[in-house]
Order: C-alpha cells, then structure tokens, then sequence
C-alpha cells in the first residue's frame, strides 16, 4: 500500500467528499489486529455508517469502543488513515467521530 | 481606505487532555493545569484544517474569496513541502492563491499575520487565512514535557466586515539560542532557566513597549492584552513588569485549559479575546518566538462584532475527556 | 463439437496446517500426486492445467503462477491462474468444468494452492485484505472487521444470541477430528470458542478459520458415457455483488450465494431436501450461518436454532454440513479451499471417508466465496447413475 506520490494526489478531492458530512453508525467492529500500516496503533473501530444517500465503510476516532452503539451521528473530519514508512509521503483522509463529544 | 483586520476566527483544541499534574507533581510551579493531547492521527494540518473549517463556517466567508493561505507551525508534518497547500486544497481552495509555511518557534503565526495583513492591505479585496497550529513535543521527563499540548488557531484577514481591526503592529528580534529543534531530532533542547530574562522577558517586554509609543497609548488604556502562554507564570510576570492588571490576562490565559500549543498559543489568546470582546475593546497581543523575537500588535475590536457567530471555544474546551496517566503513557495513542 | 458429460476422475490434496518444510512447488506436486493416482493417468495425458492461487504473486513476487505450478509437476502443454481472492480454487474447477464440457479438452487437471505461514501475522493480514476494495483497504479494513460488522448486523436484525455461532465451529471440529488432513484434529466445546479472545468484536479466535498451507487437485474428464460409481460434476454456477460492503442491499445476507444457488437449482434440478453434503464456505461462523439461510435451509434468522438443533452434524442430522471439518477446522489455504470442497464430496461419494463417511451420499453441493461476497461459486456433484 505504499502512496505513490500520483496516487495520493488524485485521491485529494476523495478527502473533501465527506469532510463535515453527518451520518448514523449502522454497524461496527472493533478492530485488534490491523493490518501492516496500523499494526502499530491500538484496537480501532471499523463502522458502517449511513449517509443520506449512500453507506460508507470508515473508522470511528475520539471515542472509546464501549461508548459506540448502533444510531449514534458522526461527523467527518481529517486524520491521518494510517502510520507510513519514514520517507514515504502522509495519507491524509476521512475519518468519523460523534457529533455529541 | 478601509481598515484591515480580523474578519472571523476559528480553532481546534483536541477532544483529550491530561491533568499537569498526572504529567508530574511539580507543575501547579508554573502555573500548570491541564494540556491537550492530540490522538496519534492527528499532526498540525489536521488540526489546521478543523480550525479553519470554522472559521469559514462562522465567518461566512465563501472558498473565492481566499487570496492567500499562511501556515505557521513548528511541528510542520514536512521538513521540506509545505502544510499550507494541503490545509488549502482540503478546504477546497483552487490554485489561484498564495501558499505561504512559516517557521518561528511559537510566534510562526503572527509573523505570517503581520505580512498577510500587509498584503490585504496593498492589494484590496478578498481575504486570506492565516492558521498556527502545533502539536508540541518535548523529551521525556524533562519540564518541557508539563507544558506541551497541542491545537490550532486560524484567523481570516481582509477588509470587509472587520471585526477587530488591526491598528499598529511592530517587532523586535535578536538571535538569544533558548531553545531549538535540529533537523533530525522529534524534540526540542532548551537552555532552562536561559529561557526566562534574557529571552522570553526581554523580547516581550520591549516589543510591547515598542508598541505602546508607537500607538501612543498607556496599558490602562487597553481592555484585554495576551501575551505569549509558556507556561501559568511567565504571562503574569510580564503583565506585572509592563503595567498590565491579572484582569486584563484574564480572558486569553488559556494556557490553564490547553498547556503551550507553540504557535497556536497566543492566537488561542487572542481569539479567546475576540470571543468574549465589546465593541470598542483595546486589544494588545504579544507573541514570542524563541530564537527570538516578539511580534506586538494592537487591536480596536468593531461594532461588527456583534454580527459575529461566537461562543464555540468555551464548549470545545468543556466537552472534553480526561486521560489517566496510565493511558497518557502509552504512546500508541498519542505519537 | 460435441458438449461432453464431465467426470471427476480423480482427486487428491495435501494435509492442510503449518506445513514448514514444504514451500509451493512442493505442495502442487504432492496434490497433483495424488490426484493423477487417483485417476490412473500420467501428467502426459493433461491437456491443461488450471491454478486456483491468491497471493504468490504478492509474497514471492512470482507471477505467471499458472506455469509455474506447471514446471513443478513436468507439464508443458498449456497453463493458467484463476484468481478470485478466497474463491480462486472454485473459479478453477469452474473453468476447468467450462473447458471440459465444452467438448474441446479431454483432460484438464485443477490444483488449489496456498502458501501462507511463512509470512508474519500482520503482512499476511494485509495481503489477504486485498480481497476487499481499495477503499475498504484505505479506511483499515480487516476480514475479521468485515465479517464482524456484518456479524454485529445479524445479532441485532434477527434479536438472537451472539454465543450461539460457537455451534459452527464446535460441529466442524467435531467433523475434522475424523480427517486425518485436517488443520485442526481435536474438538473444541462451546465455552472455549465463546471464551476465546477477540479478534475483531464480535468475532472471536474460535470463529475465525486459520492460516493454512495446503493443495488440492482434481482431474476433470470428458466422457460421452459416464460409467455407474463415477462422480460426475452435475452443474457449476457462480454469481456476484459489488465488491465494496457499502454497496450491499443487505449485510446479513449474500446475495450472491442466493443467485449462484437458485441458477445450480434450476440447471441440475434438485431440491433442498435431495442433498447430502454440503461444503459451505465458513471463512467466520457468521458464513456458514448466512450461507445455509441464502441457500434456503431455513429462514433468515433461523440460522443458528438451526445449527443448534444439531442440523449439518455428522450422525444427527440427514445432510452433512462441512464433513471436511469446513475453512474452521480442516484450514483454509485460500486458493485451496475451493478444489478441496471438491475433494471431500468426491471421496463421500466413493465412499472412502473411513470415521466420517456418511451412510447413503448420492448428491453433494460445494459453496465457494470470494472476499466478503463479490464472488460465489458453486458446484453440483453426483454419482452416475
């Protein structure tokens, strides 16, 4: 998964899309063995969250595993998706936390 | 010609913090509280990004309209390819503007504020951005490490709508080594009790008293003033030293909620100033950058004040979790 | 030319577990040993040979894996890869079946291959998400975290109760406890798979199928006039659905299971009620549940009373779920599995499973999937009349 530098940057307007976008978790899991770009990190949770539209597949950030139920709103907002190698260029996307901190 | 200035404001403090006194024992010395603490996936341009999302939202201030986007951190997430057209291109700005990363210690910021006011000023309309934002590091177990805490800070400048308009602005610089980062290493090295009179003292003292005579003004004449946050103490020592009242600190002394976020710092002040401000309010700001310098400016906050979105910050920094020491320790979360 | 009636003449695999001392090559040879035994014909008498493989090409960055697999059993004639993540062995026979009945070759020789213990944990992890799509990949996806997210879905669609899916795994262990090629030989109860540790909340150690080594291989053959005791490859289907979870009608159910199995119904012309066997694909327990649903043995939701009440258990119930010991217990070698379902109806069939050989096995049905469902695919398998 390494970010070559014209993949990175054709999937900047894909970080716009769902910045400050409000959806409802519909269904998740929490994640303890990530793979090789967040093995580093602690368990993350993984959330199918339904959109106006459309569902989406991303990762709930600022709140404790225990505290995430089914209906809870979130929010986008930019992170970093993942650790990268010490030369390798930062992947910056979307990630969701709750509306209500 | 219509006056420049602050057109709207925003920041981001993170959703975590840490009591000072988990960090160590000591730090109620300096004045010490509480610092927030940035999750491991978070780094100045997302931070940068949340404060100037919201100061778009409450500015109203439309993506055409920005000129120029400056970038003050010492914590940049690149040694070398600028934050400011990333934090640019997220917010969906097209090419048409000026990207400008700057790098001063803690007074990044204000540098940059100084010189985009400068270019709204000769160049009229539209408005730029201007966002300090840091998540400070410090080596571990030294006392640096009680203070640093990270968030951001963005303020629109232009001409229209000016909510707190920028009446004089001057600087003072000296090459006093207090405190570094070389290329290579994650954390600073400072020169301990070095970082005191002849530097943060010095600096801050003449450069607010440059500004006084400059604008021909007494520090009673001024309702708020801000100066840079190292820690709970410096600032009190300094307002004691100049003529400034513990009254007048009061409303930017945000270091007691978020510890020293570097280049956000006294932007946090001042916008915490801006928050609570009257039309008619004196606002005098001090920034400090170590290495050194002080930039001092003076502010007249406007009638448009009243039309401003306000009131965010004081919820930010109210919903917030408190993190064990135990949880703060394991650094998976955090760096 | 004339479409040809398609036998199985012969099969073979590899045992499936921590195989250190044997590498790829060494896997293709011994299945594909086994197998041309089987079927009393020489690797002179392959026309084709068809890979079911996923990540060779990503661990050893060796390509052109079709012949590669070729050069180690000696066969020159014509070779290629079928790759559809865990569903790439199935794909095999599928084609191989295509190829067959097609009338053009006579015999077409299948291998299921999967090396995948010499990499650590966390790169295998990484590789085998490369079932999902890009997107899923970029948020931190995992098939654990996938499947629990649909496994989480199910619990709270149908109010039932989480420690219940311990039944899948507690049937296939007790079924591969018999197969002496199986990953795993020792049953596990219901208390240590609902106290194993998490994997990815919901889903537990104990529902997830290991990482395995294996290979297994199978002869097709072209035959005018099946002799009777001859297994023949009935109907072959497959079926799909976006590759992204996010653009699922439903995540409690694989559409594509019901489609593939609904068109192999219809081809063959069979009822529920007519199966022996089945080797459902459970990669997580949450699978093998989902999958007897889609397939109509009961109704949404009813899945797990089901399984509870002893349906699929070697000697309590008329049709025999995962004989082999399914992905759980016998491993799960992902380009393998799909050839290996195939393996272990054939020998039911010929009725030479020893310990867990079923009384009267006339049709049995291989269900294969690919990543969390974008792929199905399924074979019918019966004996000559």
């Amino acid at each position: 998964m390494k970010p070559y530098p014209a993949q990175v940057w054709r999937n900047n307007k894909e970080r716009r899309r769902f910045l400050g976008v409000v959806g409802v978790v519909e269904t998740f899991s929490v994640v303890k063995q990530g793979p090789k770009q967040l093995s580093n990190r602690p368990s993350y949770i993984l959330a199918m969250v339904g959109l106006k539209n459309e569902k989406t597949l991303v990762q709930l950030v600022d709140v404790d595993a225990s505290k995430v139920f089914v209906g809870m709103k979130v929010v986008g907002v930019l992170r970093k998706m993942h650790d990268v190698l010490k030369d390798e260029l930062l992947v910056y996307g979307v990630k969701f936390r709750p509306v209500k901190l | 010609m219509k006056k420049v200035g602050v057109v709207g404001y925003g920041a981001y403090v993170p959703r975590f913090y840490i009591n000072s006194i988990d960090v160590d024992k000591r730090s109620g010395r300096l004045g010490l509280s509480k610092k927030s603490l940035a999750a491991w996936d978070e780094d100045s341009v997302t931070m940068g990004v949340e404060a100037a999302l919201l100061a778009m939202e409450n500015s109203g201030i439309s993506l055409e309209e920005i000129k120029a986007l400056y970038f003050g951190s010492e914590s940049p997430a690149y040694a070398v390819k600028p934050s400011s057209t990333i934090v640019a291109d997220v917010l969906g700005v097209e090419k048409n503007y000026h990207a400008v990363d700057l790098q001063f210690a803690c007074k990044a910021a204000t540098a940059g504020l100084q010189m985009l006011s400068a270019q709204m000023y000769l160049n009229g309309g539209g408005c730029g951005l201007i966002v300090g934002s840091d998540k400070s590091q410090a080596k571990k177990d030294d006392v640096l490490e009680w203070s640093a805490g990270a968030a951001a800070g963005c303020l629109v400048v232009g001409r229209n709508k000016v909510i707190a308009e920028l009446v004089s602005t001057t600087s003072v610089s000296s090459d006093t080594p207090d405190f570094w980062r070389r290329g290579g290493s994650s954390e600073p090295s400072h020169g301990g009790r070095f970082t005191g009179e002849p530097a943060y003292f010095s600096h801050v003292v003449m450069a607010t008293k440059k500004l006084l005579k400059k604008v021909n003004r007494k520090p009673s004449d001024f309702n708020h003033v801000v100066f840079h946050m190292p820690n709970g103490r410096f600032p009190l020592q300094a307002a004691e030293r100049l003529g400034f009242s513990e009254k007048q600190l009061s409303l930017g002394m945000r270091v007691v909620d978020v510890g020293n976020p570097y280049s956000a710092s006294s932007l946090l002040g001042f916008i915490s100033v801006l928050e609570k401000a009257k039309s008619g309010d004196l606002v005098l700001v001090t920034s400090y950058g170590s290495g050194a310098g002080s930039d001092s400016f003076c502010f007249l906050v406007t009638e448009e004040i009243k039309n401003y979105k306000r009131g965010f910050l004081e919820k930010m920094i109210k919903n917030r979790v408190r993190v064990t020491e135990k949880e703060y320790r394991d650094e998976r979360r955090w760096k | 030319m004339e479409v040809s009636d398609v036998v199985v003449s012969g099969v073979g695999a590899t045992k499936f577990g921590e195989l250190w001392d044997r590498g790829f090559s060494d896997l293709v040879r011994e299945a594909v040993g086994f197998a041309l035994n089987d079927a009393s014909l020489s690797i002179k008498n392959i026309d084709a040979l068809v890979v079911g493989n996923m990540l060779l090409s990503q661990i050893n960055n060796q390509a052109h894996v079709g012949a590669y697999a070729a050069e180690s059993i000696g066969h020159k004639e014509s070779s290629f890869t079928v790759e559809g993540a865990c569903a790439s062995g199935g794909l095999a026979i599928r084609q191989a079946y295509l190829m067959v009945k097609s009338g053009e070759l006579e015999n077409v020789l299948v291998v299921g291959v999967e090396k995948m213990t010499d990499t650590p944990i966390e790169e295998i992890t990484t590789y085998l998400v490369g079932a999902s799509s890009l997107r899923e990949q970029f948020v931190g996806a995992t098939f654990p975290g996938l499947y629990g997210l649909m496994q989480r879905k199910y619990i709270k669609e149908h109010g039932v109760d989480g420690d219940d899916f311990a039944y899948v795994s507690q049937k296939n262990h007790f079924h591969a406890s018999k197969n002496k090629k199986a990953h795993f030989q020792r049953e596990v109860s219901i208390n240590q798979i609902n106290e194993s540790d998490m994997v990815a909340d919901p889903i537990k150690l104990l529902h997830c199928s290991p990482i395995s080594d294996g290979a297994a291989a199978v002869v097709l053959s072209g035959s005018k006039k099946p002799k009777k005791g001859e297994v023949l490859v009935a109907g072959s289907s497959q079926a799909g659905d976006s590759l992204s979870l996010s653009y699922r009608k439903k995540l409690t159910s694989l559409e594509a299971t019901k489609k593939a199995y609904k068109s192999l119904v219809k081809d063959v012309g069979f009822l529920n009620e007519d199966v022996d066997l089945l080797e459902v694909h459970d990669c997580f327990s949450i699978a093998e549940v989902m999958a007897l649903e889609d397939m109509g043995f009961c109704k949404a939701g009813k899945g797990l009373s089901l399984l509870k009440n002893g349906f699929g258990k070697l000697g309590s119930s008329e049709v025999v779920v995962n004989s082999s010991g399914g992905l759980k217990a016998c491993g799960h070698p992902v380009g393998a599995t799909g050839v290996k379902q195939v393996v272990e109806i054939v020998d039911q069939l010929k009725k030479r499973c020893g310990e867990r050989q079923v009384k009267k096995p006339f049709l049995g049905i291989t269900h294969n999937v690919g990543g969390t469902g974008a792929t199905v695919v399924m074979h019918a398998l019966r004996r000559a009349e």
